[in-house]
């Protein structure tokens, strides 16, 4: 087409002499016709230039024949036309595949990918799945090598978490996120059709720049601004709606299969039958996890508009966000606001970005003993009466000798719980920047927050057995908290030849307060929930915190030819949290880079578009403990009553703290390359980092003989996380109509703890609900690794056990045949914590993410699959469904228990009371692999051709996704995706929320 | 270019010198410890909470409800079912120890002895007058003892601590074996029976030790190490002037309407002042003062949690011998309810409160407040617990003389119970195995359910016997290892210089 419309051009040309006329045309995008606005059109070596209207027209005067006419336009490639006589030219720009000049933000300010030296991971919004995805976490899931997201629990509103290349610090291991430059403990609550791309600093080098608050790795999010659109708007709407279900249940037995595992168990221990478990027929045989557990509806909406001009550009987001629980009981709503502008006059500009955020959550009740709401669902009896209008509440209830647990449906009923927590937040990023002179510029930001929630709690009254409330009362708390951040960089920015320098100078200081207000009373009149219907039982509480960090930061940057790059950054922090000695803390790096592709022996090699080796070290702090843990302080409310209605009053010290606390120190070597080629279609990256954090803040047992109340923090010893990871893509088309893209990346990590304070210190960690210990944390194994009793089957007679001795001692003198047989691994003649063995680590040895999609003429397919390898994961959940000593329900395999007849079984003999401990959970027996690949999206969409059906707007399209389809794992627990993000006990599944495979369709229109 | 330079360094420099103060933050809820420990309320209230720990309910304190179970759980004359899983295997002996309920109560001595540790040595540093002093150590000398006394017949060998200190280098210690633990209780008993009054009149003293509590306590030591001379010596002048003990009404000293009566020698304090938060661990200004046994034992029919039940042992030994009315021994009657006739349990007759099939059951009514409400409703009762009373040093004079070789004093005192509670006198055969058998069988009746038994079955040799005859599975699983509670793990992981006691 083009082509005939030069040759037409060429031949209208007028022979003859040269002479100067004007040369009107069109300027388009190759990719889809759309005409470009604002593109430079000028005549080479002229002062004579235009730019193109708001539909890609534009009218070059003076134009002689010979002259070349340059189109250049940001993001696409520049075209050189030579003019000899032709009026009109139709010119059409390929985009600019070219990853090299793709600008990536780093702190503090922007780079081009060529530049930089460390080691740096961006996806922007068209890779990530943001249509269906309600927060940020998910959808980055299995996109990048060495960033790990997990949910925090699938409960509404919980959001996801983040680790970057293992767990480095031990006591918050979550990285930096900072939106839009503004610091945020997590990104839960942002919008994801907000974001416009996400950069995760994950070496030192790229991080330090953020110092002590980058130990554990930087999230950079940066949310969508205007465009120069000659000041028209663009509106996107987006609609999405889906339904959430339980991934899976759990086997559990129903009436008459309890009735036979805990009757017999009990006779088996003397102890009559549970008044519960006889005579079935005239009980009722519920099945809990049906009756609270369903499908659950979720939806979001959204609307955007976008634009801008020369000196203005203008986004602004709204986002409306619902979601219940697959649990019954819960729910979640969201309402985000963002409004973001630029202002720009020659050398001076200024803008703001304010996000506003509202979200309620109504929580599930969290009175149970064991295991939560989703605990207690599972142990239900199924003999126990969903109503009972015999009972103050109207709900069925446990008897006998039963758990003092609450019926589970009771809970959402609001006469019996109610409860709420709101949240209101604003961010107020407001800044300038003026460029003082070529190259130099100063910019001041200042960024308020504020904070509010208000909590409620509501208990009625209801008697069902043990579990009884006799008076209502209820609890109400409000919180405020402030932060403000005041930021001061000096920028330079200069290219002399073959040199490039930049450097970044700058000073902030970023201060906290808290405060928290909370009163609850009893008997209320039925109907009403403030804190002055209550007559009796008022109590207040109030706190308040407060601290600071001030810091300053300094980076330079250098480059010769394009080729040899170099980063050295150097950040110096004090802190509030530590005393007047130990406050401050310096943080350097270093990095280094070489294009190798710059060199001439290579830039002759076609394939290859860009290679470059780089290198780095640095050292980052972290600070994230509680506050004014260095210094002594009176608690008082320790009283006693005095016998005459009144207390006596006492006050002790009674806290054990740590007055030489100081900054733990994370020291990240990172190697790693960069390669593109073949015209852009190929992109590789591979690193190998080996990151030790020293002088780790650990809270660390000390024996109960000192008398101390807790376990203070102490800075001891030095963990490593080591490991390589690589990243590959690729994209091409295969025919006009279809191209696809390909993407894998992988992470092979191994974590170690190098140093504790003593060679023999040993930490002893991940207690579970009856106070067994099931880690251990030493030199040379893994933090929190597990240290569990080794088993060997179950006894099948007499005989064995009478065998298990140790000099001519019974090891095991309380077993019968059928109880579990264990390891008297040191010997000593008796089962005890000491003979706990290492059996594995809770860390994945291999996580990978395989992605890929393809666009068919105006569908879209894409999926991405998850995999995790290497980790063990203890099931403690598996233990207390099985433990069958007490009257509750347990999982079906308790069928499968020991007789003379049924010798390979898995559940052992059943005995209530258990004197050989074979239900102890610190055991092999609930020790699982974690492994598994999961089909963690899948979504399929199509573009309508809208311009044929309403010329209204410019695009429409429609999708569908599924979430969590398949998962392929030997785990017998619910979900293998499970991080308890306790450091000490990672790996310690104890009734984790269910996951959930969602269902969604949704639209998206633009105009 | 150089101007602007430096107006930003100044800046940078005004801000940071500016801003260094603003991160000297102190904690604002809080007073720091280098103000405290100055003045007498300082140490007033340092004092009181000495004594938290020796009551917190959930977390260790020796009168509190776990620690009462446990002290109760290993006798004969009680029987738990499953339902707190700690209390349970400690009770069938199946316990090991991860326990968490026995660690409670092991660090909960330590966390009070580490405080009067605490103020005795502040005490010396500070210059108030020695009456002020005195007074303070006398109560902290007790309580000290106290602790060292429960670590002794708890845990056997343990560790002996008398300085505080925060710093790791101190962290790690021997443990002591038992004799010398309870000879530094015995210690701290003498140093506060030098310092604490005579209290004559036990409503004033309110919670607080006093003299005879002292000696009592003393005496109960010297029984259990079976010292009969000292015993003697520390027992019998709580018999006369100055000390005004005498045995009240059997019932009263189970209420709340007669508290602090004159049988009280030392009693620990509940009742419903403080806040409403009863499942902590008792530190705080929101926690409860009250006690959450009532409710505990009650029957479900009244509203109970029935934890635990008296066994058919017991009932045997209470319903022995009747008294000179021809009733049930009346503390029997107080001790429990069961289908006997006019049995009223819960302001109800027994017979109308319990279904037919439930009829032959067994419920525990002392400590209960059975005879004043209908039903435990709120887990809030305000029962003091009477720790020492008189008929405790009665009882162990009475031993100590029979040791000695006096049946016929052993046998005047032991009428005094006897008479107490309208039964005739003795008139058995006043041979030593004799009137030991007549002790065994008083104390059993006297003070069922009151932490005694245990620790007499214990020293007597007497245990495998008792709860075999109680429940033969049960005595399956008893071997001599769980004649003392083993030490906590966490103690055995971060204590290098400790080591288990044998056969844990």
């Amino acid at each position: 087409m083009i082509r005939i419309l030069i040759l037409f051009a060429i031949l209208t040309v007028n022979h003859g002499f040269a002479q100067e006329h004007s040369v009107i045309g069109k300027v388009v995008s190759s990719s889809d016709g759309s005409p470009l606005i604002g593109v430079n059109v000028l005549i080479k070596g002229a002062q004579n230039g235009t730019t193109t209207n708001f539909d890609g027209e534009f009218t070059l005067s003076k134009v002689s024949p010979g002259n070349i006419v340059v189109f250049s336009y940001l993001g696409f490639k520049t075209l050189e036309v030579q003019i000899s006589n032709q009026k009109v030219l139709s010119i059409s720009l390929e985009e600019d595949a070219s990853a090299l000049d793709e600008i990536v933000v780093i702190g503090y300010g922007t780079s081009k990918k060529s530049d930089l030296t460390g080691s740096i991971s961006t996806v922007s919004a068209e890779k990530l799945n943001v249509e269906s995805s309600t927060n940020i976490g998910q959808a980055l899931q299995g996109k990048m090598s060495g960033v790990e997201v997990v949910s925090s629990g699938g409960a509404p509103g919980s959001g996801s978490r983040i680790m970057i290349r293992g767990i480095g610090t031990l006591n918050n291991s979550s990285p930096l996120y900072v939106i839009d430059g503004i610091y945020m403990s997590n990104m839960d609550f942002l919008n994801p059709n907000d974001i416009k791309s996400i950069s995760v600093l994950k070496d030192a080098s790229a991080a330090a720049i953020y110092g002590s608050r980058a130990a554990n790795g930087v999230v950079l999010i940066t949310t969508k601004s205007g465009r120069n659109s000659d000041g028209v708007p663009t509106f996107n709407f987006s609609a999405n709606l889906g339904i959430a279900k339980p991934a899976k249940y759990m086997d559990l037995l129903d009436a008459k299969g309890a009735a036979e595992v805990v009757n017999l168990a009990r006779a088996n221990s003397n102890l009559s039958p549970l008044e519960m478990l006889t005579d079935l027929a005239s009980k009722e045989d519920n099945d809990w996890q049906d009756i609270m557990m369903g499908p659950a509806l979720r939806q979001n909406y959204n609307l955007s508009l976008t634009g801008g001009n020369d000196n203005f550009t203008y986004y602004t987001g709204l986002g409306y966000m619902e979601e219940e629980g697959t649990i019954k009981g819960a729910d979640y709503q969201r309402v985000n606001l963002q409004f973001k502008s630029t202002y720009k006059k020659d050398w001076f500009s200024m803008g703001n970005n304010i996000l506003l955020n509202y979200n309620n959550r109504r929580p599930a009740f969290t009175g149970y003993p064991r295991g939560g709401l989703y605990g207690t669902i599972l142990q239900a009896l199924p003999t126990m009466s969903i109503y009972d209008e015999n009972n103050l509440g109207g709900y069925g209830s446990h008897y006998g000798d039963t758990m003092n647990t609450m019926n589970p449906l009771a809970t959402t009923d609001p006469a019996i719980y109610d409860a709420y927590r709101k949240n209101w937040s604003v961010f107020a990023h407001l800044w300038a920047e003026a460029e003082l002179t070529e190259g130099l510029k100063y910019k001041i930001g200042i960024t308020p927050n504020i904070n509010a929630s208000e909590n409620m709690n509501y208990i009625g009254k209801y008697d069902m057995g043990q579990a009884s409330s006799v008076r209502n009362s209820i609890s109400r708390s409000q919180g405020l908290s402030q932060n403000i951040l005041v930021e001061n960089t000096l920028n330079f920015n200069k290219t002399f030849g073959d040199h490039k320098v930049t450097a970044l100078l700058g000073y902030t200081f970023q201060n906290w307060k808290n405060r928290s207000l909370s009163g609850s009373g009893s008997t209320l009149p039925v109907g009403l929930n403030e804190i002055n219907a209550s007559t009796l039982d008022r109590v207040t509480t109030g706190y308040s915190s407060e601290s600071a960090i001030a810091s300053l930061l300094s980076r330079a940057f250098y480059s010769y030819k394009n080729k040899f790059l170099v980063t050295a950054t150097l950040r110096r922090d004090s802190s509030s949290k530590f005393s007047k000695e130990k406050r401050t803390g310096s943080f350097p790096s270093f990095s280094f880079g070489y294009n190798i592709s710059e060199e001439e022996y290579l830039s002759n090699v076609d394939w290859i578009d860009a290679l470059k080796i780089r290198g780095g070290y640095g050292e980052l702090g972290n600070q994230e403990i509680g506050d004014y843990r260095y210094s002594s302080t009176i608690w008082s409310g320790i009283n006693y009553s005095d016998g005459e209605g009144g207390v006596h009053q006492g006050a002790f010290p009674r806290v054990f703290v740590n007055p030489v606390i100081e900054w733990e120190k994370s020291r990240m070597t990172n190697i790693g390359f960069d390669l593109t080629a073949f015209d852009g279609r190929l992109s590789a990256t591979m690193d190998i980092y080996n990151k030790i954090t020293d002088d780790i803040l650990l809270s660390v047992p000390i024996p109960y003989s000192t008398g101390g109340t807790n376990d203070p923090v102490r800075n001891i010893g030095a963990i490593s996380n080591k490991g390589f990871e690589f990243s590959f893509g690729w994209t091409d088309n295969i025919s006009n109509d279809l191209d696809y893209w390909v993407n894998l990346n992988g992470n092979l990590a191994k974590n170690n703890v190098d140093r504790l304070t003593s060679e023999d210190q040993v930490i002893n960690s991940g207690k579970s609900f009856r106070g067994a210990y099931t880690t251990k944390t030493l030199e040379g194994y893994p933090i929190g690794g597990f240290w569990l009793l080794e088993t060997q089957g179950l006894f099948q007679d007499q005989n064995s056990i009478d065998a298990h001795t140790q000099d001519g001692n019974l090891i095991q003198p309380q077993a019968m045949p059928g109880d579990v047989k264990y390891v008297d691994s040191n010997g000593d003649g008796i089962i005890n914590d000491g003979d706990r063995v290492y059996m594995g680590s809770p860390f994945p040895k291999f996580t990978f993410g395989f992605s890929s999609g393809l666009n068919y003429k105006k569908f879209d397919l894409k999926f991405d699959l998850q995999g995790v390898f290497g980790n063990k994961i203890l099931n403690d959940t598996r233990n207390v469904m099985t433990t069958v000593t007490n009257g509750n329900n347990y999982m079906a395999s308790t069928l499968d228990y020991w007789t003379p007849d049924n010798r390979d079984a898995s559940q052992p003999y059943l005995r209530y009371d258990d004197p050989n401990g074979n239900y102890r959970v610190n055991s092999d027996r609930f020790l699982e692999n974690g492994n598994y690949v999961r089909l963690r999206n899948i979504q399929l969409g199509y573009d309508f051709p809208i311009e044929k059906i309403c010329n209204k707007l410019s695009k429409l399209r429609l999708y569908a996704n599924i979430e969590n389809l398949v998962t392929i794992t030997k785990y017998k627990g619910i979900s293998p995706d499970y991080n308890s993000f306790n450091s000490y006990a990672r790996g310690n599944d104890y009734f984790a929320y269910p996951a959930s495979k969602i269902f969604m369709i949704g639209l998206n229109i633009t105009y | 270019m150089n101007r602007i330079v430096k107006i930003l360094v100044f800046f940078g420099v005004v801000f940071f010198a500016s801003c260094e103060d603003e991160l000297e933050l102190t904690n604002p809820n809080q007073v720091t410890t280098d103000t405290f420990f100055k003045t007498e309320t300082d140490f007033e209230q340092a004092l009181i909470t000495a004594y938290v720990s020796a009551k917190s309910g959930l977390a260790g304190g020796y009168t509190g409800t776990r620690c009462v179970m446990i002290r109760n759980g290993r006798s004969d004359e009680i029987e738990f079912r499953n339902d707190i899983a700690g209390i349970y295997k400690i009770s069938r002996f199946t316990n090991d120890a991860d326990n968490r309920e026995a660690a409670l109560m092991f660090s909960q001595c330590y966390r009070g002895i580490y405080r009067v540790n605490l103020i005795e040595e502040k005490l010396a540093e500070v210059d108030l007058s020695d009456e002020f002093k005195d007074r303070i150590l006398g109560q902290a000398y007790f309580l000290r003892g106290f602790y060292y006394h429960i670590l002794a017949r708890e845990f056997k060998d343990v560790p002996i601590k008398l300085i505080a200190s925060q710093d790791p280098n101190t962290f790690e210690i021997e443990k002591s074996p038992q004799a010398q633990v309870y000879a530094q209780a015995l210690d701290d008993l003498r140093k506060a029976e030098e310092r604490l009054p005579v209290i004559t009149d036990a409503a004033s003293a309110k919670g607080k030790p006093s003299k005879g509590a002292a000696k009592a306590l003393a005496g109960q030591i010297y029984i259990e190490i079976g010292d009969w001379t000292n015993a003697k010596q520390q027992l019998e002048p709580l018999t006369t002037a100055p000390y005004n003990y005498q045995l009240v009404e059997y019932a009263w000293n189970f209420d709340e309407e007669h508290e602090h009566n004159a049988e009280s020698v030392f009693e620990i304090v509940f009742d419903l002042s403080g806040g409403t938060n009863k499942w902590g661990d008792g530190e705080s200004v929101n926690a409860t003062q009250s006690n959450t046994i009532a409710k505990e034992y009650g029957a479900a029919e009244i509203g109970g949690w029935f934890e635990a039940w008296p066994t058919q042992s017991l009932m045997d030994a209470l319903t022995k011998e009747k008294d000179l009315d021809g009733n049930f021994d009346i503390r029997a009657r107080r001790t429990a309810a069961w289908n006997y006739p006019g049995c009223m349990y819960y302001l109800k007759p027994f017979t109308e409160v319990f279904a037919p099939e439930k009829q032959d059951t067994y419920w525990f009514t002392k400590y209960q407040n059975a005879y004043t409400r209908e039903r435990e409703t709120d887990p809030m009762s305000s029962i003091n617990e009477r720790y020492i009373r008189y008929a405790h040093i009665i009882a162990n004079l009475a031993e100590a003389e029979l040791e000695l070789g006096n049946p016929g004093v052993a046998i005047g005192l032991l009428n005094q119970l006897r008479k107490r509670a309208n039964l005739a006198d003795y008139s058995g055969a006043t041979d030593q195995t004799s009137v030991k058998e007549e002790l065994i069988h008083q104390k059993y009746v006297e003070f069922a359910k009151e932490g005694v038994r245990f620790y007499d079955l214990r020293r007597w040799g007497m245990l495998e016997n008792a709860i075999q005859d109680q429940d033969a599975s049960r005595a399956n699983n008893l071997a001599q290892k769980h004649y003392y509670l083993p030490i906590p793990n966490k103690e055995i992981q971060n204590n290098p210089l400790i080591d288990q006691l044998e056969g844990w």
